[in-house]
């Protein structure tokens, strides 16, 4: 297993991160402005190539579509699409209708990148397109039955069901579909007649739904909420039934996010600062298998090895040379917010990156 | 440390560790702003449950946990009267002293004697394992400086009553 | 009304209002918990505390009023402080994850009560013990649990 790639960027947390489809630059959150990193560049460090600046609020959320535009999402109630310019310039920004009155709290565009939605504390979700006739991006909204701040989406694979996850502790998955901009979607376990605005399914897990992601054969969905359980949904073959649902408590603390690796293997993180694996499958159950980073398999003087300049520094700040508790034994040093697949192979993602409050993007192995 | 200090301690280090697991969140019922959910209590979903952990009657720790902030509010034991009013100049002079305390409150919650509000803007600037010694540490000196404070006391009472009743012998 | 700009207008607008769902709790009397009650107490008469902290965690009157609930909890009390401190790690290990996680939950109530307050030091030492068996779950789960005692 390689060492995992480290990179140092930020000051301020980084509440989300994406990189380019090439993966030679990763777009981060930096406060109200998204700061875009060359990882090319000869030096071997990341080398800050541009600043979007336009919100006036801390950007919650940002994602890259298949095509390289980028849209933010900010508690300014805004969204942002940045179109990249042939000439290589500054991004240009395209302010979206959201047409809310919150915060807009996380974005997604879908695989085909010609929607994206956003979730927002006025407890809509703004599914959004682009309007050649006009020239710009209009939202619908989806209302119903949503009763608090979303805090995940998910798109189906085929860019027409969303799956949402809320405060209020439920996960949902809606229907998005546009007519003129999607096709009419194959009948797949979530419904067959799938009008805009659709309920699919809707469950309670009794607990703020921090993250929920289609599984990558979009049979079921996993989410992971804040009483440090994995939860995995089957959708049953009736109208919003709920065949089946596995509960994976745990002994950590909640978990801010999840990716699958393949179907029967899915990798979280969050509060903890390293990365847990699940592996099962509908039939025998999940459980948790191994972990990535592990801080109990490493020692202290692995990464502080106890120099006298050490000694000093310690005695210097705290007035004593003990360093117990100084730093962490995982790599990142705070929450992780956000996973995102980096590598893939015909087996699954092989790498993943992560990026943290401590202001750390780094990319892992799985 | 006494026999049941210790594992009051760790519960309230354990019970914190846990609370302290917030996010950036901006209000549902005012637009653009971002203050502490626990402050204002409006939005009932994102409130969790509170805990008290309490060692005996004289001593508890409140902590009310929400989605982006925490509320630590201690009682700090106090046997007799004396150990009454040192509390409260104690806490007196730090909370006058607040904003360069940062997580300190100025005003403690009503049957405590001091309250500290963690927000998620702390525990992204400064290491979560830090804020929860913070805390335990300060509970611990507390007592430490409370009894120190009224040996001290009594230590010069009894000189200046002997000094003065001196003078009659 | 002299106070007019202090009226939270929201909570009349029922669009505002955010209302959980019903979990259909069983509202138990204290007639319904009387046999269960009774048989926690032989349980505990012949010290077999495993059977007592099971019957305990299971089913309990979460929706019940305040005085049931107290009333089951003062017993749950009891079977704390029934077990000597030297055999509550041997106790722990004999209850399923799920069965810890509800003792939590009694303890952090228990803990709130005057009676919990004067047994503090079982009642800590119970808490400390169930942590080091399994984790900080419990207390994250705990905080984010709809049902309350």
């Amino acid at each position: 297993m390689s060492q995992p790639i480290e990179l140092d960027l930020s000051k301020d947390p980084i509440y989300d991160h994406c990189f380019s489809q090439d993966r030679r630059s990763v777009a981060i959150t930096r406060a109200n402005d998204v700061d875009i990193y060359d990882l090319t560049d000869v030096s071997g460090r990341p080398r800050l190539l541009v600043t979007l600046k336009h919100h006036d609020k801390p950007i919650t959320a940002l994602d890259i579509s298949v095509d390289g535009k980028i849209v933010t999402c900010s508690q300014d109630r805004n969204a942002l699409v940045w179109v990249p310019q042939p000439d290589g310039s500054t991004p240009k920004p395209t302010l979206v209708l959201l047409r809310i009155n919150r915060a807009a709290t996380c974005v997604k565009w879908s695989p085909n990148g010609k929607k994206f939605a956003v979730g927002s504390s006025a407890r809509v979700i703004s599914v959004c397109y682009f309007e050649g006739e006009n020239d710009w991006w209009i939202s619908k909204h989806i209302k119903r039955p949503l009763k608090s701040t979303i805090l995940s989406l998910d798109w189906h694979p085929n860019n027409v069901l969303l799956a949402c996850g809320s405060t209020d502790s439920h996960v949902r998955v809606f229907s998005a579909y546009i007519k003129g901009i999607d096709s009419k979607p194959a009948t797949t376990v979530w419904g067959e007649r799938l009008p805009f605005q659709t309920l699919c399914l809707d469950y309670n897990l009794g607990s703020w739904v921090h993250d929920i992601k289609f599984d990558p054969t979009a049979e079921f969905i996993g989410a992971v909420t804040h009483d440090a359980s994995l939860n995995l949904i089957y959708p049953g073959p009736g109208e919003q039934e709920v065949a089946q649902v596995i509960k994976v408590k745990t002994s950590f603390l909640p978990f801010r996010s999840l990716i699958f690796a393949t179907s029967s293997r899915i990798v979280v993180a969050g509060h903890d600062c390293y990365s847990i694996v699940f592996e099962g499958d509908a039939q025998h159950g999940w459980k948790n298998t191994y972990s990535i980073d592990d801080p109990k398999k490493k020692t202290r003087s692995d990464i502080e090895n106890q120099s006298a300049l050490n000694m000093f520094r310690q005695l210097d700040l705290k007035g004593s040379s003990d360093s117990t508790s100084a730093s962490l034994l995982t790599v990142h040093q705070n929450t992780i917010n956000v996973l995102r697949p980096f590598q893939q192979s015909t087996a699954g993602i092989t790498k993943f990156s992560t990026c943290g409050n401590d202001g750390k993007v780094v990319v892992f192995d799985v | 440390m006494s026999q049941s200090l210790k594992p009051y301690l760790t519960a309230v280090r354990h019970t914190l560790n846990a609370a302290l697991c917030l996010e950036n969140f901006s209000s549902q019922i005012v637009e653009r702003h971002n203050y502490p959910e626990i402050e204002n209590k409006k939005t009932k979903e994102i409130l969790l449950n509170p805990m008290i952990i309490s060692r005996n009657e004289k001593e508890r720790v409140l902590i009310e946990p929400s989605i982006n902030s925490v509320r630590v509010s201690i009682k700090i034991k106090q046997s007799d009267e004396i150990e009454g009013i040192l509390v409260d100049k104690f806490t007196r002079f730090l909370t006058k002293r607040a904003e360069t305390f940062f997580i300190l409150r100025r005003v403690p919650i009503e049957g405590y004697d001091i309250s500290f509000l963690i927000t998620n803007v702390h525990n992204e600037d400064m290491l979560k394992n830090k804020l929860v010694d913070f805390i335990i540490e300060f509970m611990e000196d507390v007592d430490k400086e409370i009894s120190e404070m009224k040996l001290f006391l009594n230590a010069r009472a009894r000189f200046v009553a002997e000094t003065y009743l001196s003078t009659f012998d | 009304m002299e106070d007019w700009r202090r009226v939270d207008v929201d909570q009349y607008d029922p669009e505002k209002q955010f209302i959980a769902d019903d979990l259909e709790l069983p509202n138990y009397s204290a007639q319904d918990l009387e046999p269960k009650i009774q048989q926690i107490r032989q349980y505990i008469g012949s010290n077999d505390l495993v059977n007592a902290l099971k019957s305990c965690v299971q089913d309990p009157p979460y929706g019940s009023t305040d005085i049931v609930k107290k009333g089951y909890l003062l017993t749950v009390l009891d079977v704390l402080n029934t077990a000597k401190q030297s055999e509550v790690k041997e106790l722990l290990s004999q209850l399923s994850i799920d069965e810890v996680d509800v003792l939590v939950k009694f303890i952090y109530v228990l803990m709130t009560t005057e009676e919990g307050q004067k047994s503090g030091g079982a009642l800590l030492g119970w808490f400390d013990k169930a942590i080091t068996v399994v984790g900080e779950g419990p207390i994250v789960r705990y905080m984010s649990d709809p049902y309350r005692m």
